[in-house]
């Protein structure tokens, strides 16, 4: 378990930004509950297994005296660098994101189960989204009941949604709530 | 003169008066011509205003004449004032007193007098049922026209009297004008000539039009009521005359008709008309320029324009219209903006053109004068009719169309799509004019070709967006350069952009005809103007007042709504917006009435928040209520109850129980101040400040805050049943006005209220006590307010105790007084008996 | 199916006349007791004549192996009556009713007219009949006949015995019908009929046949349980709050949809999860702020409810043993949205070398165990536990328990508690474990906060456990409807380590436990060899068994650890033996660890040797005759 390091944390703070803007400030800066201790300090960024976690600093202290092969995981993880050395957020980051995203997309009932199962929204199954989301924005996709159900790329802005035939892909699919069950392992 | 006798007069005169008119007017010119000295008091009555004139005589004969004559009379005059004022008074007053002839002629002399009076009235008369006709003409025809059938009988009745007197009149009058006749006289004279040559005209368009140009030359004249006279008399003249009493039709078609028959006649006729209606309009924009006759002369262009905006020279009209259109002067400008509103509003007079007309001026206009018009020239977009029939199949096409529009703003392309736009119209709307046709006979007869409707309408639409987005434009540049100027002016609800108000409710209005292209930009420029500052450039437009970024949320929403079918956006910065705004907002600076519409428009019409805005939202309207006045603190509590309703997740803020504040996502603390509702970790407290609203003052408050406290327990199933009907901006105006109420009841019946709140303490506590369990704190807070609430409760009981203390103490003291009275009359009564 | 069905309603019947005879607790109490005096003037000469035996016989392999051995025989004999024929079934059947009508008869008019003697109307079988009966395929109905008769004769066994038959002849035959009738093996039912009273046990074994309801434990840190109701009924799940006790809990009637496989399960807003697995959490009453450990945590869901109750404050230790749990654990506790946990793989035992001792406010040790409390979802159970591995659990148990009392500590503002919980209900894992840390370490026993359950024993057999024990808290299939469980809460009074050790019964068991606890490395290898070659030994012999084999291999990953650590620990304590030499250490130590084995061994297995004893004088007999 180390700090990222310069360009670690650069392509962390790319890729959250993509979904928070701004309040990416918030994610970094605000204070940190978890911990014992009265002042538990901030949330910082830490690598571990190629995994990055996101965790207060509190926790992360006390987490030192386990030895790294047994150490399996800490606070929440939010993404994993790939083989080929990408980082990229993983379903585990959802909280986090839909609590600073700003743009969201809200699924039909009818649409929920086929993004779970990993497939992409369709203007079809759009029943709402954020204005003036542009192609490219990280995306945090809601049930109806406002359920954070994961996480892709919008594929068009808002203007083009309006104007866009049921079929047409509003939200490219990266993770969703689904893999907890499909792939357990790979998580 | 005119003016004050209209006011008088009954507005239909006897017919019988112009007849003896005329005879008094005879009698008295031979008595004149008989004994001229008498005149010089005449002169002397109007030696004043031919002071005034004596310089800008114009170079006709018959006033250098006068003018000579006049300088004559003065010399004279001086010389005999002196002697003869003081006679002419004892005269005047011994008038009645001589039985010999002369006694005749001073009759006949106030006899005309009142006759020139009664003259002047008759035309102005003329005028003023003309004007009346002209309201009419423009309300329905057919009363019009019964009008003119009754001057028809009129005229009919004065006929041979007229015949007769015209030959003679014209020859000698003007003649013994020549010579020497007082101003008095050449008034009347031109007053009666008004008169006759109207009526002349009246009766007989055809035979003498020829008259129309004696008209407009006296109007040429030193004296301004002759000229008022003259434009208004020509006014009612080709008011009636350019219609006639038939269809309006366009002239040249007229003129096409026409060419089959009599051509001579009528060619003279039209062309004579033009000419004369020419010169008139001429005329008319001369005298707009002088500002003695700018208000008639815009007076009678707008009437005009109101009574015959198909007739030629109309875009002259137009323009001249809306030039005044936002003019400082307040008639002008009603009057004005009343014309082109009546111009939108029945455009089956005139093909839609003449719309198209004004509000393109109207655009270029704002334009012109950079957005810093008066509202009420952009106000009249809102009297703007878009046909039903059109409008219902319309929209799409529409904003297909203002699509290209909008492209030809941007790029220049627009020609294709605007073919097969119409081509893919044309079909459409054969019937649709069919049905039109049928409807009214009148705008029919030359309704253009559902093209030519549409294009002018889309052209039209095209040409207001554009205004509105550049009033938009305008304000959020502006906005950033003079952010003083706010404070002064935003104690009237517009501030320095007087222009934003009437363009947000014309978007509002006109929304669903918005292209879609458009609405991005709109978006955009509502966003910056509701105060969003992104990230990017932060300079929010601090210069708008808190109602009017309000207006711009609202209508945001409006415009959103109106286009749902396109696509459900969720414009999360306007929340934020309205978030933040609520703390803004300040209860006698701004309009509570704007915020509440703001609630009911974002929040109470709103189907889906998601949780965490909905309880940010609720959690602030909450303390909002707190802080402010009864009628805000209503329609607050009406939001928030409603937002209760919907989103039962946000129902744990009214209880306390474990997982309330890890519910709130990531923020387990709720911070107030917070500008983004997600962030606020709303979700993490309790709306304590119910339980203390519960004990308002306001009855109807502290039962709303009671019931939305005991909605807790509610099964977060039956959301749907219990839904609230009465919205937060009706909630507003009912305490707005019970507060007016409150403050005109005398304390009795604000006793018994207080009583009712007392009563409700009891309950209140029960229920605040089971919904939640309170924190240590806020017990300490509640204890502090509970005896604060007794404290005042006792104070009133007291007040209460003394009253009725004073009642029965007076009454005592009248009981009292009673039983002396008894006493002394018993006594009288003994002694009467005594005595008796 | 339908036979179920009718022996239930049968049994309904019998609890019903039950109850309205005598209260089954004391009743428990009763027939223990008798047990207890039967089994002592028996087994005092057994002992005797065992330590004879045991003073002679130079191998201690013998009584073992004549145990195992008679194990075999016994299924054996179980196997061959399953092999038998079925030719002459009919007759059977038809003998057998006809005894049965004529039995009932006469039961009822000997019931109407209340005479002294009913020996004749119901006895037990001979064992000519036993033979035949094991000839052929066990008959349901004869069995559980003779269940429902010798558990009422046992109930009210003054009047309804027949003479000259001990009440361990009828407590033999009917463990020996469990056994067939329910498919259990003889120590299993053994055990439970120490814990039970006859009635009772049925109504526990019936109770174990069946399924627990599907419950579900709402995630607070995403939703509320009033919330997630709503949701998941407008989704056509019929379910209902779980009872009183719990704020969290909701049982599932039947559902429409996968209850695995909600929107809602994905978005972490609730868990399938026991009911029984509630009660350890709500005993630890985590407090926000806290430090608490997690010895055993897979598959997460005690965790991630403690991170509910602390709403993501203070600090979870998650540590789970085995890796291919972890990643469930992991995933569950991300997809809960619980954010505040380190998750660690370590033994246990480690655990207070690692965190440090004094480290944390509150563990919970949910003990892995025998198991059999969820017989109902792991029917291997049944068969595969032998004694062993009760007594592999018990001892890993009180490794455990000591480990995580010395995290505990004792002085820290809000806490110093640990919690203690099993799913299985044996006596050895749960009263023992708790007493024995009592001993250990200066703890109390506390109340669990839980408002049901039964009490802890206090005294079982001959045990005698500290009367504190009473607070802890049993949990029953057949009573709360849940699975067997065991919680019991441990206060740490001092961080000292030193202990009072009164005098009592089970003081030997203390002593030579201590010795074990003392030189730790050592005495595990051996008792965990014994174990493993016993193992090897009972594999060998009852090969027969599937499940058993699977059993065996856990425990050789056990043992190997074991071996492993105590090698390190060799080099690391006492640098003596190097590793290569561990074969011949192994050897001698052997037979002190049998030693202990044996000793150990004694007094559970008792009765066992004695009911050895008792089948070979049958056997004589039966030559004889």
């Amino acid at each position: 378990m180390r700090p990222l390091d310069e360009k670690e944390t650069t392509a962390v703070f790319e890729k959250l930004f993509k979904f928070t803007g701004p309040n990416l400030k918030h994610i970094v800066e605000r204070p940190a509950t978890e911990g014992p201790d009265e002042a538990p300090g901030r949330y910082c960024f830490r690598l571990h297994k190629n995994r990055v976690y996101y965790a207060s600093e509190s926790i992360i202290r006390r987490a030192t005296n386990i030895s790294r092969d047994r150490l399996v995981s800490i606070g929440t993880c939010i993404g994993k660098y790939t083989n080929s050395g990408v980082f990229r957020l993983t379903i585990q980051s959802l909280d986090l994101l839909a609590a600073h995203a700003r743009h969201k997309v809200w699924l039909k009932p009818t649409a929920e189960l086929s993004f779970l199962y990993g497939n992409a929204v369709l203007k079809g199954g759009l029943a709402r989204i954020t204005d003036n989301t542009h192609a490219g924005d990280g995306v945090v996709v809601y049930s109806m009941a406002d359920v954070p159900l994961g996480f892709g790329v919008a594929a068009r802005s808002t203007q083009d949604c309006r104007k866009a035939d049921a079929n047409a892909i509003v939200v490219n699919h990266q993770a969703d709530v689904g893999e907890y069950l499909r792939n357990e392992e790979e998580l | 003169m005119g003016k004050k006798k209209k006011v008088i007069l009954p507005p239909q005169l006897p017919p019988d008066i112009p007849d003896e008119e005329i005879e008094v007017s005879e009698e008295d010119l031979d008595f004149v011509n008989k004994n001229i000295e008498y005149a010089g008091f005449l002169s002397k009555l109007d030696t004043n205003l031919i002071n005034r004139h004596v310089t800008r005589v114009a170079d006709y004969k018959e006033d250098e004449l006068e003018a000579l004559y006049e300088k004559k009379k003065k010399k004279a005059s001086l010389k005999k004032s002196k002697e003869e004022e003081g006679l002419q008074v004892d005269r005047v007053d011994a008038l009645p007193i001589k039985t010999l002839d002369g006694e005749l002629c001073y009759r006949t002399v106030e006899e005309s007098n009142i006759a020139h009076k009664e003259n002047g009235s008759a035309s102005e008369v003329k005028d003023t049922d003309s004007d009346k006709g002209l309201v009419k003409l423009t309300k329905a025809q057919r009363r019009q026209k019964l009008k003119k059938s009754k001057k028809e009988a009129k005229r009919q009745a004065k006929e041979e009297v007229k015949e007769t007197v015209a030959e003679g009149l014209h020859s000698d009058v003007l003649a013994k004008v020549e010579e020497e006749l007082s101003a008095q006289d050449l008034f009347a004279r031109k007053k009666i000539k008004l008169a006759e040559v109207g009526m002349a005209l009246l009766e007989d368009p055809e035979s003498n039009i020829k008259s129309l140009k004696e008209l407009l030359h006296i109007c040429i004249d030193e004296d301004h009521n002759i000229i008022k006279l003259g434009l208004m008399s020509l006014l009612a003249v080709f008011k009636d005359i350019i219609p006639g009493y038939r269809i309006r039709l366009p002239t040249e078609k007229e003129l096409e008709m026409k060419v089959s028959k009599d051509v001579q006649k009528t060619r003279f006729y039209e062309s004579t008309l033009l000419n004369s209606y020419k010169a008139y309009l001429l005329k008319l924009m001369a005298f707009e320029k002088d500002p003695s006759f700018h208000c008639i002369a815009v007076r009678c262009m707008c009437i005009l324009l109101d009574a015959v905006p198909h007739f030629n020279f109309r875009e002259n009209l137009v323009a001249a219209v809306v030039r005044n259109i936002s003019s400082s002067d307040d008639v002008v400008r009603k009057l004005c903006c009343e014309t082109i509103r009546s111009v939108f509003t029945n455009e089956g007079k005139h093909g839609g053109q003449v719309t198209f007309e004004a509000v393109r001026l109207i655009a270029e206009l704002a334009k012109a004068h950079d957005c810093q018009l008066h509202p009420d020239s952009i106000e009249v977009f809102l009297s703007l009719v878009f046909d039903e029939d059109l409008g219902k199949s319309e929209p799409k096409e529409e904003k297909k169309e203002k699509l290209s529009k909008k492209k030809k703003r941007k790029q220049r392309l627009e020609q294709s799509n605007q073919l097969l736009v119409s081509e893919g119209k044309r079909r459409k709307h054969e019937l649709m004019t069919k049905t039109r046709e049928s409807a009214d006979l009148k705008s029919v007869s030359f309704a253009p070709d559902s093209d030519e409707l549409r294009r002018t309408q889309s052209e039209i639409l095209s040409a207001v967006f554009g205004t509105y987005f550049r009033i938009l434009k305008h304000c959020m540049n502006t906005s950033f350069q003079r952010p003083m100027m706010n404070d002064i002016s935003s104690s009237i609800g517009l501030g320095h952009h007087p222009l934003l108000g009437p363009c947000l409710m014309g978007l509002g209005k006109f929304s669903h005809l918005i292209d879609l292209d458009f609405m991005g930009d709109l978006m955009h420029c509502l966003k910056k103007l509701a105060g969003h500052s992104d990230s990017d450039n932060g300079n929010p437009s601090v210069s708008l007042t808190v109602s009017e970024k309000l207006q711009c949320c609202i209508v945001a929403f409006r415009v959103m709504r109106n286009n749902l079918d396109a696509l459900n956006v969720d414009l999360q910065e306007f929340y934020v917006q309205l978030y933040n705004l609520l703390l803004e907002y300040r209860p006698f600076r701004d309009r509570g009435d704007v915020l509440a519409e703001a609630l009911k428009t974002m929040l109470w019409e709103g189907k889906q928040h998601d949780m965490q805005r909905a309880a940010a939202f609720v959690k602030r309207l909450a303390t909002f209520a707190l802080s402010f006045g009864s009628s805000e603190g209503m329609a607050a509590l009406v939001t928030l109850k409603y937002l209760l309703l919907r989103n039962s997740k946000c129902r744990n803020l009214l209880e306390n129980d474990p997982g309330g504040g890890s519910l709130s996502g990531l923020v387990v603390k709720y911070n107030a101040d917070a500008t983004d509702p997600h962030l606020s970790g709303a979700l993490a407290s309790v709306l304590w400040e119910l339980s203390l609203l519960s004990k308002h003052y306001n009855p109807s408050i502290s039962g709303m805050a009671s019931s939305i406290s005991s909605m807790a327990s509610m099964n977060p199933l039956q959301t749907q049943a219990y839904l609230s009907t009465v919205s937060p901006l009706k909630a507003f105006e009912d305490l707005t006005i019970e507060r007016e109420l409150l403050k005109a009841v005398n304390r009795k019946s604000s006793f018994n209220k207080k009583g009712k709140r007392g009563s409700e303490f009891v309950i209140i506590d029960a229920d605040k006590v089971r919904s939640l369990e309170t924190e240590m704190d806020e017990d300490v807070i509640e204890r502090k307010f509970e005896e604060h609430f007794i404290v005042l409760r006792d104070i009133e009981e007291n007040e209460k105790l003394r009253l009725e203390l004073n009642k029965t103490s007076s009454a005592l003291r009248l009981y009292e007084e009673y039983k002396q009275q008894r006493k002394l009359k018993q006594k009288r009564k003994q002694k009467k008996q005594n005595g008796g | 199916m339908a036979k179920k069905q009718q022996k239930g309603g049968q049994r309904e019947e019998k609890r019903k006349y039950n109850l309205s005879s005598k209260d089954p607790e004391d009743n428990l109490l009763g027939v223990v007791s008798d047990t207890e005096e039967v089994d002592e003037d028996e087994s005092q000469a057994s002992d005797v004549e065992d330590d004879q035996s045991e003073s002679e016989v130079s191998s201690d392999g013998d009584p073992f192996a004549d145990d195992f051995l008679r194990d075999g025989d016994e299924e054996g004999r179980d196997d061959s009556g399953l092999e038998s024929d079925e030719s002459d079934l009919e007759a059977k059947s038809r003998a057998i009713d006809e005894a049965k009508a004529i039995a009932l008869v006469e039961a009822e008019e000997e019931l109407k007219l209340n005479i002294k003697e009913e020996s004749d109307e119901f006895r037990l079988p001979t064992k000519e009949e036993l033979e035949n009966e094991a000839k052929q395929p066990p008959n349901l109905q004869s069995l559980q006949r003779r269940i429902k008769e010798i558990s009422r004769v046992l109930s009210n066994f003054k009047s309804l015995r027949q003479e000259n038959t001990s009440r361990k002849e009828y407590l033999e035959q009917l463990k020996a019908d469990l056994c067939s009738y329910y498919g259990y093996n003889e120590f299993l039912i053994g055990s439970f009929m120490e814990i039970f009273p006859v009635v009772e046990l049925v109504e526990l074994l019936e109770a174990l046949e069946k399924n627990r309801p599907e419950t579900l434990r709402a995630n607070t840190l995403k939703t509320r349980r009033r919330d997630l109701a709503a949701v998941l009924l407008n989704r056509g799940v019929n379910l209902d709050a779980i009872g009183k006790w719990s704020k969290v809990g909701l049982v599932v009637y039947d559902s429409q949809v996968p209850i695995g496989a909600t929107p809602e399960i994905m978005a972490g807003h609730y868990m399938r999860q026991g009911a029984s697995s509630f009660l350890p959490v709500m005993a630890l009453a985590p407090q926000e702020k806290e430090r608490i450990v997690d010895m055993a945590a897979a598959p997460g869901g005690k965790t991630t409810y403690i991170a509910a109750l602390m709403k993501n404050t203070g600090i979870i230790y998650a540590n789970e043993f085995k890796e291919k749990r972890l990643k469930s654990l992991t995933a569950n506790i991300h997809r809960m949205g619980v954010t505040n946990t380190v998750v660690c793989n370590y033994d246990g035992k480690e655990l207070p070398r690692i965190l440090g001792s004094k480290s944390v406010d509150r563990v919970l040790l949910d003990a892995p165990c025998s198991g059999t409390g969820i017989i109902w979802n792991e029917p291997s159970v049944k068969t595969s536990k032998a004694i062993e591995d009760v007594r592999n659990c018990a001892f890993l148990q009180k490794q455990l328990i000591l480990a995580a009392i010395d995290l505990v500590d004792a002085n820290s503002k809000s806490g110093g508690y640990v919690v203690y919980s099993t799913c299985s209900m044996m006596v050895e894992e749960n009263e023992a474990v708790i007493d024995y840390a009592l001993k250990k370490r200066d703890v109390q026993v506390v109340p669990c906060g839980l408002d049901f359950g039964r009490p802890g024993f206090i005294r079982f057999r001959e045990h005698r456990f500290h009367v504190s024990l009473e607070k802890t808290r049993r949990f029953y299939p057949h009573v709360n409807n849940m699975d067997g469980f065991f919680v019991a809460k441990l206060k740490k009074k001092s961080n000292s380590k030193l202990v009072t050790t009164e005098p009592s019964k089970a003081s030997e068991e203390a002593g030579e436990e201590m010795d074990v606890e003392n030189d730790l490395n050592g005495k595990t290898i051996k008792v965990s060899k014994t174990a493993m070659k016993q193992q090897n030994d009972e594999a060998s012999k009852s090969s027969t068994l599937s499940d058993g084999k699977v059993t065996i291999q856990k425990k050789f990953v056990n043992v190997k650890h074991h071996k492993f650590k105590s090698g390190k620990k060799n080099i690391r304590k006492r640098n003596s033996s190097p590793a290569g030499s561990n074969q011949s250490n192994g050897k001698e130590y052997d037979k002190r660890s049998l030693g202990n084995a044996k000793k150990k061994r004694k007094f559970p297995s008792r009765e066992e040797i004695s009911q050895a004893r008792e089948e070979k004088r049958k056997a004589l007999k039966k030559q004889k005759v």
